[in-house]
């Protein structure tokens, strides 16, 4: 499969597919007409219909048969007046014998049946009297309401006498006054009501927008034969399908975009007619969570964009993308629904289930506020099933331009030759790379916490080794050249002696640095240190810190350099600059680590492996690097604690770990690089 | 190379070309070369091949064995190059719909990685020799069938391709759209391109074609002139000569 992607030809592709929606009225009808018309409609009449039929049941007159005895003069002086606030409606009493007849016959809309015996109202025992309605005629519902105020109005007037005859104070009844306090912040008591729908909501909006597009920019175009001519010209797989979800993305922002805004202005009204007052904490929101919850909006628009997309591709006609995307579409539903249970929260385990996490950000957002590890793990899990998607969808594109069949399924993991030379590559092209280490990450998440769960060195031990045995199996699978792809090759000497000067020193600036970063701008909460702490905690045995020290910097150098800078900057080479190639590859370890009070520290260190590896060809200094930059690490830990929290490093070490780190660039970086022959050729 | 042999070399080599589709050998062997500046008639009743033939050759398919090459470049390992070299259009494919004629040659110049003077002075030419000036800014969902053709043959031609890959390009137009395709095609020809023209009109192929390869049940039964046709079949027309071909062709497929 071609790789490597040129953003003219994908500005091209989504320029011209925007001008076609632009001047589609349907797709604008959907995206437009229908939340701008509809909801402001549609809350008119619901209000406008719902008060006047409030009005009309109000004022209307309710006919209250009384069966049994007699009502006494009291209550029905209770029952005639009606108090303060209530309905104004006539009330009349009329004697009937059999109050299920009178109800059914309608002649009375409710009936009250008392005690026969006029002695039950008087003394201090209880009378019973009983209420008979039709539920399910809206009238008697607002007769038998007013009937029971009558009747409350009636027994406060009975206590009354009872506490007087006695000559007990009123409060003699009430002996306890509850009251409530909520401490929680009007705009999270808000939030609460909003976590309820607002998910499902946008979920609804967004994928009603990707809908029509994604339909009509795959199987539509394969149905009008368009697509054969598409790929008839000189463009690459990759960059049809990123010109066209850039597109479909643009739809499903716009559509969550406006039906937000149009139901946001909508709500606003209703609230300021009135019985809004459960949200009026929303005006308090903060900056931070707004922005927040636009960011975790964007992220679902990423994922369903490319979800409806890559589904609505696998059919040859949009009636059969239809129907795939009306399955998905209930599928996505279900784990929305899930996200509202109570007590099923954002953690570990769920930040990596797709849309599940979106919609628990959302309505951890609105409880809690930002929690900025949880955004950083389902960002990056969002990314790698939008990346995986997107890597399938243009396999399918590359492999069905006429249709689709079961055998190109079977196809989609073929391996076409590299289109500049012709021949099969060596090492894996970007998207094999990626594919796999995103499939790598997603696997290892569930495998590797459960097994450190249970064990965290064995687990640990069990989730690298089981990397670098996935990378060899991919390597033999694909039939790549496996020096080639992790860097086998030699160093001289100096390099080696460069990178240990490296691997002793570079830890001090990078973490000082790194310390520095948090505490300026991302302050780093006390229990992730407690957490790190423990983690990177040393044992008293010497056999005890030795078996730490192979899992925790040995293994790590061998099979975390194995993936990151072999197999992923392997693939790479030749396809992006050097410094993009190694930001690229150091971003992709820095997330892996799965922390965003990690990221900067692995990030950093994976720029510089990522450099030396780049230019030298050879995954032995870096390895070497990665271990004594690990083991010093733990040593560090021991020492100053995680991350050297709250103690200060000295500063003659500083200046000692830069000297040394100089020297040791210079060692491992200076000369000529290696292969930069080959590379020309 | 002189520029009389480069004129001449072959542009268009197939060899053993195959492909199946499930348990049908839909293309089976298919051998044949085209130079620049000749047409190439594929002649074959509906389900000869054709169509899976050309997809091959402009890489829309991949051959299950047998090669071929564009321009030199082997189309299942080379397929952006041999893009670069082809201009392919059917008698079905339509246009986008809510783009003008200009629009829609703009964005294949663009992908074809034209700069932007060079594709407004070839579809300035373009117009001017397929004559759709007239209808140029009018969006090609409201064109008729004839109108769309000619904006897609400036489609296939934008690029300047060596080599133009028709797959029955007449099928659906008037007598008058078809002349017109025909008549075209002739000065394609004098420019030197190499041409591949399938069809199974017979008077088309009468016309325009300097070699005709007679494909039937997946095979290439014959390649030659039509008086080297003729000859073998021992026929005086096109129509009886082909019908021979292809009867010849059923009876050997059934021994």
């Amino acid at each position: 499969m071609s790789s490597g992607v040129r953003w003219g030809v994908i500005w091209a592709i989504f320029a011209k597919e925007v001008r076609e929606i632009l001047r589609d009225r349907k797709t604008l009808f959907m995206l437009l007409a229908i939340p701008l018309l509809f909801y402001p409609a549609l809350l008119l009449l619901v209000s406008e219909v719902g008060a006047s039929q409030v009005a009309k049941l109000e004022a209307a007159e309710v006919v209250v048969g009384v069966a049994g005895g007699e009502a006494p003069e009291g209550l029905r002086a209770a029952l005639e007046a009606p108090g303060e606030g209530e309905a104004s409606g006539a009330l009349r009493l009329e004697r009937v014998s059999d109050p299920r007849e009178a109800l059914a016959s309608e002649a009375a809309t409710v009936v009250l049946e008392v005690p026969g015996d006029a002695s039950a109202w008087s003394g201090e025992g209880t009378a019973q009297v009983r209420v008979w309605v039709n539920s399910v005629e809206p009238l008697s519902q607002e007769g038998e309401e007013r009937v029971r105020a009558g009747l409350r109005r009636y027994e406060a007037e009975l206590l009354r006498g009872r506490l007087a005859s006695h000559a007990l104070p009123e409060t003699f009844h009430d002996p306890l006054e509850i009251v409530g306090e909520d401490i929680a912040p009007p705009e999270r008591q808000a939030g609460r009501l909003l976590a309820l729908v607002l998910p499902m909501l946008l979920l609804v909006f967004m994928v009603s927008g990707a809908f029509y597009p994604a339909v009509d920019l795959t199987a539509g175009e394969r149905e009008r034969k368009t697509l054969q001519t598409l790929l008839t010209a000189p463009v690459r797989p990759l960059e049809v399908v990123l010109g066209k979800y850039l597109t479909v993305l643009a739809m499903t922002l716009s559509s969550g975009a406006v039906n937000a805004v149009s139901l946001g202005l909508v709500g606003g009204h209703a609230m300021s007619l009135g019985g809004g007052d459960a949200l009026g904490g929303l005006g308090s929101v903060s900056a931070l969570d707004i922005a927040g919850l636009l960011g975790v909006v964007v992220l679902m628009g990423f994922f369903l964009a490319a979800l409806m997309m890559t589904v609505a591709s696998l059919a040859d006609t949009p009636k059969g993308a239809q129907s795939y995307m009306t399955g998905v579409y209930m599928l996505t539903l279900v784990p929305a629904g899930v996200a509202q249970v109570p007590g099923i929260e954002l953690t570990s385990s769920t930040a990596f289930l797709p849309v599940l996490n979106l919609t628990l950000l959302i309505k951890e957002l609105l409880l809690v506020g930002v929690v900025g590890e949880h955004l950083f793990l389902v960002t990056v899990a969002t990314g790698i099933w939008t990346l995986l998607l997107l890597l399938l969808a243009s396999r399918i594109f590359a492999r069905s331009a006429l249709s689709v069949t079961l055998g190109d399924v079977g196809g989609l993991l073929a391996r076409a030759p590299d289109p500049r030379t012709g021949r099969p590559r060596p090492v894996p092209s970007p998207d094999e790379a990626l594919a796999f280490v995103a499939l790598l990450f997603l696997g290892l998440y569930y495998a590797g916490s459960l097994a450190q769960r249970w064990d965290l060195l064995g687990g640990l031990a069990l989730t690298l080794g089981g990397m670098l045995a996935l990378t060899l199996g991919a390597i033999r699978l694909l039939r790549l050249d496996v020096r080639a792809t992790l860097h086998l090759g030699w160093a001289p000497g100096r390099v080696w002696a460069g990178a240990a000067l490296l691997g002793v020193s570079s830890m001090v600036w990078v973490q000082g640095l790194t310390q520095l970063f948090h505490a300026t701008f991302l302050p780093i909460p006390e229990s992730f240190v407690k957490l790190m702490e423990s983690s990177f905690s040393m044992p008293e045995s010497v056999g005890g810190r030795l078996l730490t020290v192979a899992v925790m910097a040995l293994l790590p150098a061998v099979c975390e350099e194995a993936v990151f800078r072999g197999w992923l900057l392997s693939s790479l080479r030749g396809r992006l600059p050097g410094w993009a190639a190694v930001a690229v590859s150091a971003a992709i370890f820095g997330a892996f680590h799965l922390s965003l009070y990690r990221f900067l520290g692995t990030f950093s260190l994976g720029l510089i492996m990522g450099a030396m590896v780049w230019r030298r060809r050879a995954l032995g200094p870096s390895a070497l690097f990665h271990f004594l930059n690990n083991a010093l690490a733990l040593h560090f830990a021991e020492v100053l604690g995680w991350l050297g929290a709250g103690e200060e490093i000295p500063t003659w070490l500083v200046a000692a770990s830069v000297v040394l780190s100089a020297a040791g660039f210079g060692l491992v970086f200076w000369g000529k690089a290696e292969g930069d022959d080959d590379a020309a050729a | 190379m002189s520029e009389a042999a480069a004129a001449t070399a072959p542009q268009v080599v197939c060899e053993g070309l195959s492909r199946r589709f499930g348990g049908v050998q839909a293309v089976d062997g298919v051998s044949f070369a085209v130079r620049g500046g000749e047409i190439f008639g594929l002649l074959g009743p509906n389900g000869a091949g054709k169509t899976t033939t050309l997809r091959m050759l402009v890489t829309l398919l991949t051959p299950d064995a047998g090669r071929a090459t564009i321009c030199g470049h082997d189309v299942a390992r080379e397929g952006e190059a041999v893009r670069r070299c082809v201009g392919y259009q059917t008698g079905d494919t339509q246009l986008y719909e809510r783009l003008t004629p200009v629009e829609f040659l703009e964005y294949f110049g663009r992908l074809q990685g034209m700069e932007r003077g060079l594709v407004r002075e070839r579809i300035a030419s373009l117009m001017e020799e397929l004559d759709f000036g007239g209808y140029r800014d009018r969006l090609c969902g409201g064109l008729s069938t004839g109108q769309k053709q000619r904006v897609n043959i400036a489609r296939a031609l934008l690029h300047d391709p060596p080599v133009l890959i028709l797959d029955e390009p007449t099928s659906g137009l008037d007598i008058v759209s078809a002349h017109f395709v025909v008549s075209f095609l002739e000065r394609v020809r004098a420019a030197g391109r190499a041409v591949i023209y399938s069809t199974h009109i017979m008077s088309e192929v009468e016309l325009l074609c300097d070699r005709i390869g007679v494909i039937h049940r997946g095979r290439l039964l014959t390649t030659g002139t039509l008086p080297e046709l003729l000859a073998q079949t021992g026929e005086d027309g096109l129509t009886r000569a082909f019908l021979k071909v292809i009867g010849a062709g059923a009876g050997e497929g059934a021994r």
